[in-house]
């Protein structure tokens, strides 16, 4: 997906540059094509340069759910502003129900004493239509020229803030650290637009100053689901990096990956937006704190709060699922 | 089976590259057509209106719906033999869930079960669905899909010993790994304590299914619980506490129990997120 520069950026190492793939898997001898990629760069009211990514992953069953991962990855700046959740989540559920209303219409090769049990099954399956995972991440550079970070998102796709060395600083998956196997046994994920509620929000919403050289990976479960553990998903990014940048390469280190998937359970869809810092970003910064710190959140508080306050007019605030902590 | 080697098998999810077959083997004998206990509902009535949910059910995961439009994909195929004195097969050969649904759909949603075949002779049934088993495994359709799953409902004790030819079942297998056979005993009473589904915690020890020897043969003669099929149960409330080593044993005490044992039959493949 292109950069989309609305305005000249003031200093180019406030910007991270990024590597997008998304690549389609295979069910049932059909592309599959359900996630969906996204990463802007603009500068706000205040001339502030602002860096987002998003992935999205269509949940399987859920019909038009394609469409919803390619409508969220769209509205990715409006996920930022106050009660945009809400407003993108709702609109999914204009269009499932759209959906819902329309007629059924079963073709004469299904004989009359399975239409019932047909129609009732299409119904059934609409009403769970327009489903879909996000993660994204908003990068904005402090005045300590460290970055603030913050994350939204639903569902099992995931993000992994990581140093140059590997150091995981933070992820939303269930590992304590990048050795830790990666726990995906259940199938059972929160997706947009039903993840959204005023009263219990299944939402994560997390905010953190990292140092200046963090990198970001937001990547479906397709794509880490091909590794064992973030250390052999750290190692493959950083060898690959020169093929990854370009399409051909990047095209055949993805058929690879697919090839893997298919050993371990199955295809599926492989999609990842991958952030790093440009060689000279860290001249002028403060003092870096060190991993430790960092992994225990010495960022500043009070833009955190102000991030999730902005974000949930109710006092029904966004949870933060696990920050990865290591002693 | 060592735990590591099961850990790398059980894995394929089902899909119309790899489709899963379910073979049934109904109990038709004359006890079938008495009440299940505390009920007013024949045992037969009863097993055909849960089977129609369960139709109804892998119907509904072969169906894609995409827009407006729908295709029914052939993610699972279905023998269905019934037995009592004799042995009586349902159809020539298995039929994919499209067909089976019609089939069953267009007899009145039903399989013809009435209690109708006398007695039990259950090793005949199994004798009967063992060629079959091993010619469909043999096939390109099978042979690299999750291991075919064979369900066994009986209330009574048969008069032949089945245990040889499932033990000859439990020995075929697909590149996924071996066939599992499911023992379901209506009316049956074990030594294991529990309520219903929400706290039926599975069959680990001939301890735990007491001395009744009809019991201790299905027992035997049922596959070990592997890792995938007791994730999927747990994950969709089926046996949301069914241990690690359960042998795929299912004594059915009451309605609800009936309805989640042959749920059972839907716990296959392993499941990415859907």
């Amino acid at each position: 997906m292109p950069l989309a520069l609305k305005a000249p950026v003031k200093d180019q190492r406030d910007l991270h540059e990024s590597i997008t793939a998304v690549s389609p898997g295979e069910e049932d001898e059909e592309l599959k094509d359900q996630d969906r990629a996204n990463h802007l760069i603009y500068t706000d009211s205040t001339h502030a340069t602002k860096q987002i990514a998003i992935v999205c992953d269509g949940i399987t069953q859920s019909p038009n759910s394609a469409q919803a991962a390619e409508y969220v990855s769209l509205n990715l700046q409006r996920l930022y502003e106050s009660n945009g959740i809400r407003d993108v989540a709702q609109e999914l559920l204009c269009m499932r129900r759209d959906l819902m209303m329309s007629p059924v219409r079963i073709g004469e090769e299904f004989p009359q004493t399975i239409r019932p049990m047909l129609e009732e099954i299409i119904r059934h399956k609409r009403a769970s239509s327009y489903q879909t995972t996000f993660i994204s991440a908003r990068l904005e550079r402090t005045p300590q020229r460290g970055f603030l970070v913050s994350v939204l998102g639903c569902g099992d796709s995931a993000i992994f803030i990581f140093n140059e060395q590997g150091n995981l600083l933070y992820s939303n998956t269930r590992i304590d650290d990048e050795n830790q196997a990666f726990d995906h046994a259940s199938p059972v994920t929160e997706a947009l637009p039903d993840g959204w509620d005023e009263t219990e929000s299944k939402i994560l919403a997390h905010s953190q100053v990292f140092n200046c050289d963090i990198q970001l990976l937001l990547c479906s479960d397709g794509f880490y689901d091909a590794f064992s553990t973030f250390n052999e998903l750290f190692c493959w990014l950083t060898e690959n990096r020169q093929r990854l940048a370009h399409e051909e390469s990047r095209a055949e280190l993805m058929a690879q990956l697919h090839a893997r998937l298919i050993d371990r359970k199955g295809d599926d869809d492989i999609s990842f937006v991958w952030l790093f810092s440009k060689s000279d970003r860290c001249e002028d910064a403060a003092p870096r704190v060190s991993p430790k710190a960092e992994r225990n959140g010495n960022g500043t508080e009070s833009e955190a709060q102000g991030f999730v306050s902005r974000l949930f007019s109710t006092s029904s605030l966004g949870r933060s699922l696990r920050r990865f902590r290591r002693g | 089976m060592s735990s590591q080697m099961q850990a790398a098998q059980y894995q394929r999810k089902v899909e119309r590259a790899h489709p899963n077959l379910i073979v049934m083997i109904l109990d038709d004998s004359g006890s079938m057509s008495a009440n299940l206990a505390e009920t007013s509902d024949s045992r037969f009535r009863l097993v055909e209106q849960n089977t129609e949910t369960i139709l109804r059910e892998l119907l509904a995961r072969s169906t894609v719906v995409t827009g407006e439009s729908h295709s029914i994909k052939a993610r699972y195929y279905l023998d269905v033999i019934k037995y009592g004195s004799k042995v009586e097969l349902w159809s020539e050969e298995e039929l994919d869930i499209g067909a089976a649904v019609r089939k069953f759909a267009d007899a009145g949603k039903t399989f013809g079960l009435g209690g109708h075949l006398g007695g039990t002779d259950a090793a005949a049934a199994f004798q009967a669905a063992l060629p079959r088993l091993q010619k469909a495994l043999e096939t390109s359709r099978f042979k690299d899909s999750f291991p075919p799953m064979i369900f066994h409902l009986t209330d009574g004790e048969s008069h032949t010993d089945a245990e040889p030819a499932a033990r000859q079942m439990m020995n075929l297998s697909s590149s996924d790994g071996n066939a599992l056979v499911i023992n379901a005993y209506i009316g049956t009473s074990t030594a294991l304590s529990y309520h219903d589904h929400t706290d039926f915690a599975g069959y680990v020890s001939e301890e735990e299914v007491g001395p009744n020897p009809d019991n201790l043969r299905l027992f035997r003669m049922s596959s070990i619980i592997p890792r995938t099929i007791r994730q999927n149960l747990i994950n969709d409330g089926i046996f949301p506490v069914i241990r690690e080593q359960s042998r795929l044993f299912f004594d059915v005490r009451t309605k609800d129990m009936l309805k989640h044992v042959i749920q059972v039959v839907g716990s296959s493949g392993s499941r990415t997120r859907e």
